[in-house]
This record gives structure tokens, C-alpha cells and sequence, in this order.
């Protein structure tokens, strides 16, 4: 019910906050909070010290620049579904960031610490694996721009490296034509499904798709495979069941109370059929077996 | 030990607080206003809404040094010299209230709607707003109902251009 | 009864709720809103495994942080502590101590307790506690526990069936002889809480060394039996213990189990002599205790006509792992098992098991929602398989007015009521949703249409508890106490003793008196709250919804009497008979001219301080407490006893879809018409009405407690129990009719559980009829997506519709 004991530090610029990185042995990082606040409560982690980002107002931007949108890491979930320019131009990402929990948790909640905490049922990862996004790792030595797809390694599992913070999520520009489908016993909850498709149409031909489903074990996967046999297609010459075998083959899903893996395999590829059915507003002749 | 520097209904307060004392137990302990409450340990309950600085979160998800700063309103800021609020008064109108338990952070959500939303909000619209708040008593249809009538109200004292 | 009132000008009205006023200001002052001075706090450890003996508990390390002050464990607690036992077994276990000694028998019992100067501390001392446990199989389901060679939950009792009993009335094996079809089915109840509160359980006690008194703050439902069990349990004179129980976020009975922890905290203080406060946690308060898991083997034999010959029961319950409640849910399935159908020939077998479930309590409604969805799923059933609609088999059944009083075979007496009317009144409602429904399936979609007829009571007859043992019960019937005033200044006074947990009584009552005295609602000052320095009866509480009948009678005699004695006194001040006043608006009236002829202030002034004008035959004062029992309460005897005194009756109506990718169920209108006797407070009966049938459509649609084959819990968090959110709400439509009751001073009946009783059975019938294509039966009180689908998933019309990817 109340968090254990710890130290507290607070670093009120990026300087600050990377010198604590870089020089303190175990600490971890306070951001949003609506993640590790519960596994504090809960007493499933007793960090001995804990570095509050909210006062690093460095990372709370959103600019655009070059086709590509850049997001600091404290930027909330809300901040992101109200912008403008998110709305403009990746309206796929500002959806996303609606669907996660409630409003008082998307007030608090950011897109960085979301990442950071890798939990495989998280609502962005999907859909930053199917933009292509980056995130900029920042320590005292430097910085380097990884992929989110490689960013991300399993469960509550990220390739960060001592001394370095997520300063800043890119996403590419991306007005592709999407649905997102998130299927939760009830709003805000993580996803029993979650898809994300994406497709880039003209006069009927498909010239871009994504696809990527999450709340997966390890992590969130993009099916690339499955890109590539829609690719450059007419509409009407995808196979949608076929789409879904290929698609079943590769799921993986996380399994708890709320449905098995069985379930789950089934609800995925169930939605994702409906899903492609919408998203090209084919017409499908279903095959009688 | 943490020094911060807040405000909570438009007093400042300054106190050294303990590294993880929760921003709920701040407001209970330390204020001493009961009228946030906790009903759950991982943020999903909503009986903790508080606003800070204007925008609705959950006080036990937020620890009191993170509050260094900032301005909180919580359910004892929303009635003006002793008269209940507009919100206040609807929820009582429409039957809104049974336990009690879940009322005031419904009440923050409220006030925090009706000052920020400009257009007459639907049912959904309004259960897309506030499914962050339990309510295990009402079936939850009478607060709905309490919010798009505090709104209604909300609307005619603008139009009335008296100040809220 | 008639009812003598002034003017009625309160009851009736769909008056607000004078108790919103503190609420919305968020002044309710709930328990943990209390701080003692020098007040310390406690925390719980408990146990990690569903069953284990306790090799050693070593309390050193968290002794040695700062701040804690002292740490139990239970074999300290066994030895300055009576075991808790069975009130409906004839032998009760005799080791399950309120903190576990020797052995665990249930994910998250409490194994040790400490007290810290903080509550941080606290819960930081639970972490230096060193438990040693030797884990033992656990016993998950009741066929285990039930087999020859199953280990003992309680090797002291040689079995671990609790109590078991046989009821039988009328010629059962004639009935099934002379039957046109037998319908038999296994019909199944999950572990749920129909109602969870939203404020866990707060316990603040202190034991004042030098008066030699305990004080208990509680958020306790029946702190009238509390404290008989805590002085049980600790060995304290019930003299010796003051509980004071302020405002409970919510009751839903399970703050009827809370006495336990009050009896630890109390333990704790005695033993620092310092006030302790403990606030549960959500993971400790979904620990337990909840609604029993269990299965009833129902049987009926029908006629070719539809018409129930004859019924056998046979309950299984695995309610036995806390003996204090152990059979309790069986017993009120019992005395509710005909429901609004005429059946004279039935047997009612039950078994209560001990396995290694968590504890069980009195959640709203106990047994009653179960029963009345066996009922109206095998309603259901025989219609289909005897050809008949799902409104004729209920019809040719249904107990006739003109039978009213009806007393079942048993001896429950239906006071009145008109069932065949709620049915008529409701069939407009029924046929405009299968005109939807019809609609709705020419689209493709699978909807259904469930009905659900429900009697819901109200007031336990206590004695029920006793049924099944011999000997004089220790507590039988049910009552309550009241007190009305008026105060010096002519102001009127109600203090019902009894726990706030939110349901309007404070409004009811205000309108109650209100007319009885003829002033307005708000004029009449309401205390409800408890505090046993007032006075207490071993039933006194809120909970078994008897508010309508005993608490209203209480304040009804106590204000009449009031009354009585003002007219009295007033006759002799201004010389005028009795019989020719009454009292309305603050004044003594005449009832020929209407004229106002001394104000109660006056009268007040006269008896409380202008004593020489006290006339001859008067005593000074104005304040009456009364005491009320229901008459109609029979002591326990299996061949003639009614367990509720009070009978609503409500048929619920839903129209739910399955969606057909994730077999999801979505209620799309949902009606429920019900006859809770006249209603005091139109607008509070409907909340409470649409709350409680929404707590049952949760219970149905979202809310289990999971455990794992280790009988280890899975639902901690509201993650994993889920508590449907304002999104998952639906619109809830209520319409009434009134039967007042006869046998309740205002007409009054049941409303605050009524509606969870009945809406489990309407969604189940209505997923049932919404899968019709696909030919299958659920006869589970628990519906979830998956369950759907795999239940579907290998019949010829998924094969036909779907394939299989």
C-alpha cells in the first residue's frame, strides 16, 4: 500500500540528470510514474534511489522538422493525443496514445517512460514498431539513435546502457490510411489484441503496408513477412485467410486471467480479418469449408 | 527528506516530506482534508482525483516532492465562502451520490469537465472521461447524468457572464 | 396495518438526500478520517500459500526497526485467543484462530500482525519477518475435498463436510413418479463479490489500561453481533467494549466480516496499550473474504402442461473454511428455493465443504442470487424442452393473489404481492425487445432475450443460523431500537443506532417522521450512525436489507409514542381532548378548526424546563426509545420457519449481443419492473434499484476470483479483478408497481440487494437465447469471451459460419 524506503533526487536540467546517470550505481528512473508507482505500492521493487525527470523541462517538447516529428521523452500521453501537429502529421501515434488508460493516468503518463518500461501489453510499441520510430539515448559520453523494434529486447527489457537516459522519441511522418484495434475487457486496460495495420493506397494498388500486433511474448512483433505479400497488390487480389494463417503462425501472445493463448491466437487473427476487410474495403467471398 | 513549497485551495504550504510519502497521504496527513480518499493500490480506483494544477490525476500515483510547485485543488476547494458548487449541487440533484466514497474525485472530474470542455457532451463522450473512476454503489448512470446537468448549469452562468 | 400520519407530505416524494450535503463536500468522516491521539498503526503479514503448516515465525529483525514497538505471530494470538467457530454447525472446528497458529488454510490468512509509530513503518516491518512453512496440497475443489482419503482442512471434526442437512416437504418421490418429464441440471457458482466496497475495512482501536476499556472505531455492517464476537474471541466483558462505527464507503455485507480484524487490532492495543489503527489494503481486501464457490443439482418434475410437481436439491458449497459462516449461504437458498412458483413437494439437501478456499461472508443477497438463477434457468430449460414459451411455464406456476399470504411448504410466509401482475405489467417491455431482437437477428447478429423473475427479500430471521443444530438458538428473529426526541428548543430528533453505509435511510427516516409529525423532511434531525453506548440489540447493523421493516418499525413506534405523549401533555395544557388535536407543522392543532393552539417549542419549554407546569400523570422529558421485533419471525424448526420476513418481488428483462469475433456480451436495454411495496423515497428506491442490478450484471459478466491449481489467488489488484467502469455501464430502466406489505408499518419492502438477486439469471437466459443458432446450454453464474467460444467453437453452426482458422 505505501512504497518502501528510498532516496529521492530530483535533477531540474538534462545536465543534471545525465551526471546522476553516469555516476550513481542503481537508480532508477521517475518518470510518469503511473507504472512504477503501483510495483512500488505493491512492494514488487525497492529501488534504493529514485531520479525524478518531471522537472527536466528539456524533454518536454514536440517539434517537427524534416518530415520527421520529434517528441521528448516527458512528453504525456494526453500532450501527445491533443497536439496538433501529431494530429497532422502521425495521427496514428495520437490514437494510440489515447487508448492508454485514463485521463487522470494520461495526464501524468509519458511516451518515454512508457517505453522504457518495455512492458510487452504497451499500447505505443505497436504502433512505433510499425512508423519505423527512434528513440535518442543520451549519457555523458554521447548519444546514439536506435530503432524502437530493436530498442525494445523482452518483457520490461531495454538495451539502454548504464549512464544513458531516453531523451527523445522520431517518428517519421506517416499519413497512411489505419486502424487501430484494441480489444480489453474494459477501457483503458491492456489489450487481450492489439493490432495496428496501416496501408498506403492508390487507385486500388497497395504500395505500403504495416503491420504490427502487440501484447506478444517477448515483445510486440511487425510482420514484415506479411508486408511483403501485400505489397504492390490490387486490393482485390488479397487473400485475407491466407493473410490470417500466415499471421497465426507467428503470433505468441502473453496469456493471463483475462484468456489464453489459444484465445487470444484466435481473437488476433479474428480482428485482424475484419480489420484488412475495413481497411481496403474489399468485399471478401468467404470460402465455404 | 524532501522540502517542497505547494499550494492546495490557494494556500501555500512549506514542509519537509519524507522521500516516499504518496501526494494522498500529503493531503490527509499533512493538510488534514479527508476528503480524498483511497480505495486501491495501483491507480485504477479513481477515489484519489485530485486536480493539479488544473488537470486531474491520482494522488496516490503521484509522490508528494514530484507536488514541489504546483497548485492542487481537491473536493474542500470547490465550495466558494461555504456555498456549494455547481457540481456539488448537481450530483445532489440527480442522485448521484450513495456511499459517498467515490464522490469527490467524480467531483474533480466534473469540475475539471465542465471548465474545459466548450461543447455539450454526450453520454459516451462522457463515460470516455471518467472510466478512470469507480463507482460500485450507483451503476454509475446517475453521474452521468449529475455531470451533463453541472455542464448545463456551467453554461448558463457563463452566458450570464457571472464569474464561477 | 394501518398507518396513522399527519399529512403526507414527505413520503412518497422523490426528495434529495439530506446526507449529500458532508458527502459532496467531502466531510462524510469515514473510519480512517479518525486520527487518535499518540496514534500508532498496524500491519498484517499474510500467508503466501493456500496451505502450509507454520514451522516457525521469527519476529526479531522487524522488532529491531525503528519505530516498531511489537510483532505476533499466531501462536502468541492462539494462546490469548478463543478459536473462531461454526454457528450453524452442531460441531464446530476448534483451531482456526484469528490469526493462523499452526497450520494455513487459505491464501493470504493472516500469519503475524505488528505495530509501528507510523503506517510507512509499518508496512516496511512486514518485509524483516521470517516465516518458515512446510507447504501441504491443497484442496481446491469440493469433490476433493470430499474424497475418501482427502486431507482435513480440520483433523478435529474427522470429515470435512462442516454440516450438511436434509430438508423434505409434501410426497417428493410421488411427484417424480407421476412426471411428464424430469429436467435435471448442474448449475455452477464462482467465487465473486456482488457489491465490492470501494473503502476497504479501517479498524482503530485502543485499550485504555487504566479504565480497563476497550474502544473500537470500525466501519463494521453489525456491530450488535461484532461485539458479542470480539468479547468471545479476546475474553472481554461485552460491557468492557465501546465500538463506535462511522459512515462505511460501502457495505454489500461484506463488513459484516470484519469483526476478526477488529478482534486482532483490539488484541494489538491491549498489548502496547496505545491506540493501533489498521487500514486494509485493496490486495488484502481481495484476499477475501468472498461469495463462496459452489454447485446445486437441481431436479424438477414437470407436467405436460408446464406445471412443477415436484423439485430436489442438492447444494454444494465451499463455504466451510470459515466456520463463523459456514452453511449460511446453503440455509438461505433453502428458505428462498420456490421462488414465485407454487411447489409443494420439494427436498433440499446441502453440504457445506471445507477446502482450501478463502472465507466466505454474507455478500448481498448470500445464497438468493444462486438460487433464483437455478430457477429461472431451468424455467428456461423445461420450456424449451417441453415446447412451452418462456412466459407460459412461468405463468401456469406463478403463486396467485389470491393466495396471498402464500406460506411455502417450510413455513416462509409471502406477505402480498402480485406476481401475476409484475409479469403482465412487464410484457410489454419483454415483447418490444423481442421485436428488436427479431430485428436484430434479420441483420445476422446473435441477440437474445433473458427474463429472470425474482423475489427478493428482505430482514433474516437470525434464527437460521440455528436450523440445523438442536438446542436453543442463542439469537433468533430480527429487531431493532430507536429513539425520537424533541429537543428543548421544540426541534425533532431521530437516532437510529445503526452503521451508515449509504443507502438513504437518513432521508427515509426524516421522511417518515417528517409526516408523522407533520413537518417537513428537513425539518427533522436524523443521527444514524452506531455507537453501542446507545444501546444495542445482537442484531443491530445494516445489512439483510431489514431497514424497511424492523429499523422503520422501531422509529415508527418511538415517533408515535413521541406523538402520543405530546398530545397528552398538550390536552391537558390547553384543556381540549386528545382525540380533537393532532400535531402538524410545529403545533398542537385542533382537527375540527385546523386552529394552532400551543407549539411543540412550548411543550418542549414545559417538560425540560418549566417543570412545576409539567401537568399531573406527565414526566418531564421528551424522548422515547422504542424496540421492535418483527412478529411474524418463527423460531428455528425445519418444519415450520420463514428465514426473510419480508418478500419484494421484480422480474428483470435483458437484451444483451454477442459479439461474434471476441464473444464478448453486449447488454443493449435492460428493464427491470419491480414491487418493493411502497417507497418512501421514489428516487432513492431507483438508485439503489440500478445500482444493485448493475452490481449483479458485474458479478456475471466481469468479476471472478481466479486461483491457480496451488489454490493461490490471481485476482489482487483491479487489474486482474475487474470492477467494470463507467464504460461498461448501461442504462437501466425501472418501473414499478406497489403491493404494500402488510406486515410493515409503512407498506415498506426490500430495496437496496433486490436487484443483484434477480439480473444474474436475466443476462444468462439472454446470452443463452442469443446463441440459439448454436444450440448450446450455460448453466454457469460466470460468463466471459472465452468461456463463450470455446463452449461454441466445436458446434455445426461455428463450423458452418466461421470455419476454423
Amino acid at each position: 500500500m505505501y512504497p518502501p524506503q528510498f532516496k529521492y533526487l530530483r535533477a531540474s536540467n538534462l545536465k543534471e540528470a545525465l551526471e546522476i546517470m553516469n555516476s550513481h550505481d542503481d537508480v532508477t528512473v521517475l518518470a510518469g510514474g503511473q507504472s512504477l508507482l503501483p510495483l512500488l505500492k505493491l512492494r514488487m521493487i525497492a529501488p534504493s534511489e529514485l531520479l525524478d525527470l518531471n522537472f527536466v523541462n528539456e524533454l518536454k517538447y514536440i517539434k517537427y522538422e524534416e518530415e520527421v516529428l520529434k517528441i521528448g521523452a516527458m512528453v504525456t500521453h494526453k500532450n501527445i493525443y491533443e497536439n496538433k501537429l501529431i494530429k497532422e502529421f502521425v495521427p496514428v501515434l495520437s490514437e494510440t496514445a489515447h487508448n492508454i488508460g485514463d485521463l487522470q493516468i494520461r495526464n501524468r503518463g509519458t511516451i518515454g517512460g512508457s517505453i522504457m518500461e518495455a512492458d510487452p501489453h504497451a499500447d505505443y510499441l505497436p504502433t512505433l514498431m510499425a512508423l519505423d520510430a527512434k528513440v535518442k539515448l543520451k549519457s555523458l559520453n554521447g548519444e546514439r539513435v536506435v530503432p524502437v523494434e530493436d530498442f525494445v529486447i523482452g518483457p520490461f527489457q531495454t538495451s539502454i546502457e548504464k549512464g544513458e537516459l531516453l531523451t527523445e522519441v522520431i517518428v517519421p511522418k506517416n499519413n497512411y490510411k489505419f486502424l487501430i484495434e484494441k480489444y480489453a475487457r474494459r477501457k483503458g486496460d491492456f489489450a487481450l489484441a492489439l493490432l495496428v495495420l496501416m496501408a498506403d493506397l492508390s487507385d486500388n494498388i497497395i504500395n505500403d503496408f504495416r503491420i504490427a500486433v502487440g501484447s506478444q511474448d517477448p515483445k510486440p512483433i511487425r510482420l514484415r513477412e506479411i508486408e511483403e505479400i501485400v505489397k504492390g497488390k490490387k486490393v482485390e487480389d488479397i487473400d485475407v485467410d491466407n493473410l490470417a494463417l500466415k499471421l497465426k503462425e507467428r503470433l505468441n501472445p502473453l496469456q493471463d486471467i483475462h484468456g489464453s493463448s489459444e484465445y487470444r491466437k484466435y481473437l488476433t487473427t479474428a480482428l485482424f480479418k475484419k480489420m484488412v476487410i475495413k481497411l481496403f474495403e474489399k468485399e471478401i467471398k468467404k470460402e465455404e469449408s | 527528506m524532501v522540502k517542497i513549497n505547494l499550494k492546495v485551495n490557494g494556500k501555500s504550504y512549506t514542509h519537509e516530506v519524507a522521500d516516499n510519502l504518496l501526494l494522498i497521504d500529503y493531503i490527509r496527513d499533512v493538510i488534514g482534508l479527508k476528503g480524498t480518499h483511497r480505495g486501491c493500490d495501483t491507480g485504477h480506483c479513481g477515489a484519489c482525483t485530485v486536480l493539479m494544477n488544473g488537470e486531474p490525476v491520482k494522488s496516490c500515483q503521484i509522490l508528494a516532492a514530484q507536488a514541489d510547485g504546483s497548485e492542487i485543488t481537491t473536493v474542500e476547494g470547490l465550495e466558494q465562502d461555504g456555498k456549494l458548487s455547481l457540481e456539488q449541487q448537481a450530483f445532489i440533484d440527480n442522485h448521484a451520490v450513495q456511499c459517498g466514497f467515490c464522490t469527490p474525485g467524480f467531483l474533480m472530474m466534473t469540475h475539471y469537465l465542465i471548465t474545459n470542455i466548450n461543447h455539450e457532451m454526450s453520454d459516451e463522450e462522457i463515460k470516455d472521461y471518467i472510466h478512470g473512476n469507480y463507482c460500485t454503489c450507483t451503476g454509475y448512470k446517475p453521474i452521468i447524468n449529475a455531470i451533463k446537468d453541472a455542464q448545463k448549469r456551467y453554461f448558463e452562468l457563463k452566458k450570464k457572464d457571472i464569474p464561477k | 396495518m394501518t398507518v396513522q400520519i399527519g399529512l403526507e407530505k414527505n413520503i412518497g416524494k422523490p426528495l434529495k438526500r439530506i446526507e449529500d450535503y458532508k458527502i459532496v463536500k467531502g466531510q462524510m468522516g469515514y473510519t480512517d478520517d479518525i486520527t487518535l491521539p499518540d496514534q500508532y498503526y498496524a500491519a498484517i503479514l499474510h500467508s503466501p500459500y493456500a496451505h502450509a503448516l507454520i514451522k516457525k515465525v521469527d519476529v526479531s529483525k522487524a522488532l529491531q526497526l525503528p519505530g516498531v514497538v511489537i510483532a505476533i505471530s499466531g501462536s502468541e494470538v492462539s494462546k490469548l485467543t478463543k478459536p473462531v467457530t461454526s454457528r450453524a454447525a452442531p460441531k464446530s472446528p476448534t483451531s482456526h484462530f484469528i490469526i493462523a497458529a499452526d497450520k494455513v488454510r487459505y491464501f493470504g490468512e493472516p500469519v503475524a500482525a505488528v505495530v509501528a509509530k507510523d503506517k510507512y513503518t509499518a508496512e516496511d516491518a512486514l518485509s524483516l519477518i521470517e516465516v518458515d512453512y512446510e507447504p501441504l496440497k491443497p484442496i481446491g475443489s469440493i469433490e476433493d475435498a470430499l474424497k475418501e482419503d482427502a486431507p482435513l482442512i480440520y483433523p478435529e471434526l474427522g470429515t470435512n463436510v462442516i454440516v450438511s442437512d436434509h430438508f423434505e416437504y409434501g410426497n417428493v418421490k410421488d411427484a417424480f413418479d407421476n412426471a411428464y418429464k424430469i429436467v435435471k441440471r448442474r448449475f455452477n457458482a464462482h467465487r465473486y463479490l456482488s457489491g465490492i466496497p470501494l473503502e476497504t475495512y479501517v479498524v482503530n482501536a485502543y485499550y485504555n489500561k487504566a479504565e480497563d476499556k476497550l474502544l473500537i472505531y470500525a466501519n463494521d455492517q453489525q456491530p450488535g453481533r461484532s461485539i458479542g464476537s470480539i468479547s468471545q474471541t479476546l475474553g472481554i466483558p461485552v460491557s468492557k467494549i465501546r465500538l463506535i462505527t462511522p459512515p462505511i464507503g460501502g457495505g454489500f455485507g461484506y463488513k459484516l466480516a470484519i469483526w476478526q480484524y477488529e478482534a486482532i487490532i483490539a488484541l494489538l492495543s491491549m498489548l502496547v496499550g496505545k491506540p493501533v489503527k489498521w487500514v486494509q489494503s485493496r490486495t488484502e481486501n481481495l484476499y477475501g473474504p468472498h461469495r463462496p464457490r459452489g454447485f446445486m443439482d437441481a431436479e424438477i418434475a414437470f407436467s405436460k402442461e408446464g406445471k412443477i410437481l415436484g423439485m430436489k436439491l442438492t447444494d454444494y458449497e465451499a463455504d466451510g473454511n470459515w466456520p463463523y459462516v459456514a452453511a449460511l449461504y446453503s440455509l438461505i437458498k433453502f428458505g428462498n428455493m420456490s421462488g414465485p412458483y407454487k411447489i409443494r413437494n420439494l427436498s433440499f439437501t446441502y453440504f457445506s465443504v471445507a477446502t482450501n478456499d478463502p472465507p466466505v461472508v454474507q455478500n448481498s443477497g448470500v445464497g438468493k442470487p444462486f438460487m433464483n438463477f437455478v430457477l429461472e434457468r431451468m424455467m428456461d430449460i423445461a420450456a424449451k424442452e417441453l415446447g412451452l414459451s418462456k412466459i407460459e411455464i412461468r405463468k401456469v406456476n406463478l403463486i396467485q393473489p389470491n393466495e396471498m399470504p402464500y406460506i411455502t411448504p417450510w413455513g416462509e410466509i409471502y406477505e402480498s404481492g402480485n406476481f401475476p401482475l409484475t409479469l403482465e405489467t412487464a410484457l410489454p417491455y419483454y415483447e418490444r425487445m423481442q421485436r428488436k431482437k427479431q430485428k436484430l437477428r434479420n441483420e445476422g447478429r446473435y441477440v437474445g432475450v433473458g427474463l429472470s423473475f425474482g423475489i427478493e427479500p428482505g430482514t433474516s430471521n437470525l434464527g437460521y443460523y440455528f436450523l440445523s443444530r438442536p438446542g436453543v438458538p442463542p439469537y433468533d428473529g430480527a429487531g431493532c431500537l430507536a429513539k425520537v426526541e424533541i429537543a428543548p428548543d421544540g426541534s425533532i430528533k431521530v437516532r437510529m443506532n445503526a452503521p451508515e453505509i449509504g443507502t438513504g435511510h437518513v432521508t427515509s427516516l426524516a421522511q417518515a417522521v417528517g409526516d408523522i409529525f407533520g413537518v417537513s423532511a428537513y425539518e427533522v434531525n436524523v443521527e444514524f450512525s452506531f455507537d453501542s453506548e446507545d444501546g444495542y440489540l445482537a442484531y443491530t447493523g445494516t445489512y439483510s436489507n431489514h431497514f424497511n421493516d424492523v429499523c422503520l418499525g422501531a422509529v415508527y413506534v418511538a415517533a408515535n409514542k413521541l406523538k402520543d405523549k405530546v398530545l397528552s401533555v398538550a390536552s391537558k395544557l390547553v384543556k381540549i381532548d386528545k382525540t380533537n388535536l393532532d400535531v402538524i407543522g410545529g403545533y398542537v392543532v385542533s382537527k375540527r378548526e385546523g386552529k394552532q393552539l400551543i407549539s411543540i417549542k412550548e411543550i418542549a419549554n414545559v417538560l425540560y424546563s418549566r417543570l412545576l407546569d409539567v401537568p399531573e400523570g406527565e414526566e418531564p422529558g421528551l424522548i422515547v426509545t422504542a424496540g421492535y421485533r418483527n412478529p411474524l419471525a418463527k423460531p428455528p424448526n425445519k418444519a415450520n420457519f420463514n428465514i426473510q420476513l419480508t418478500h419484494a418481488n421484480s422480474i428483470h428483462l435483458c437484451l444483451s449481443e454477442v459479439n461474434p469475433d471476441t464473444w464478448d456480451v453486449k447488454i443493449l436495454d435492460y428493464v427491470v419492473m419491480h414491487d418493493v411495496g411502497k417507497q418512501l423515497n421514489p428516487a432513492i428506491v431507483e438508485s439503489l434499484a440500478v445500482g444493485s442490478t448493475f452490481a449483479g450484471i458485474a458479478g456475471t459478466l466481469y468479476e471472478e476470483f481466479v486461483f491457480d491449481e496451488q489454490e493461490n489467488n490471481l485476482s489482487l489488484t483491479f487489474m486482474d479483478y475487474l470492477v467494470p467502469t463507467a464504460w461498461e455501464s448501461i442504462d437501466i430502466k425501472v418501473h414499478s408497481i406497489e403491493s404494500p406489505a402488510p406486515n410493515t408499518v409503512f407498506g415498506t419492502k426490500a430495496v437496496g440487494e433486490g436487484g443483484s438477486l434477480t439480473s444474474p439469471a436475466a443476462v444468462v437466459n439472454s446470452v443463452v437465447d442469443a446463441l440459439e443458432p448454436f444450440g448450446v446450454e450455460l448453466n454457469d453464474m460466470s460468463i466471459k469471451p472465452e468461456k463463450l467460444w470455446k463452449i461454441v467453437m466445436n458446434t455445426d453452426e461455428y463450423k458452418r459460419k466461421f470455419g476454423s482458422v
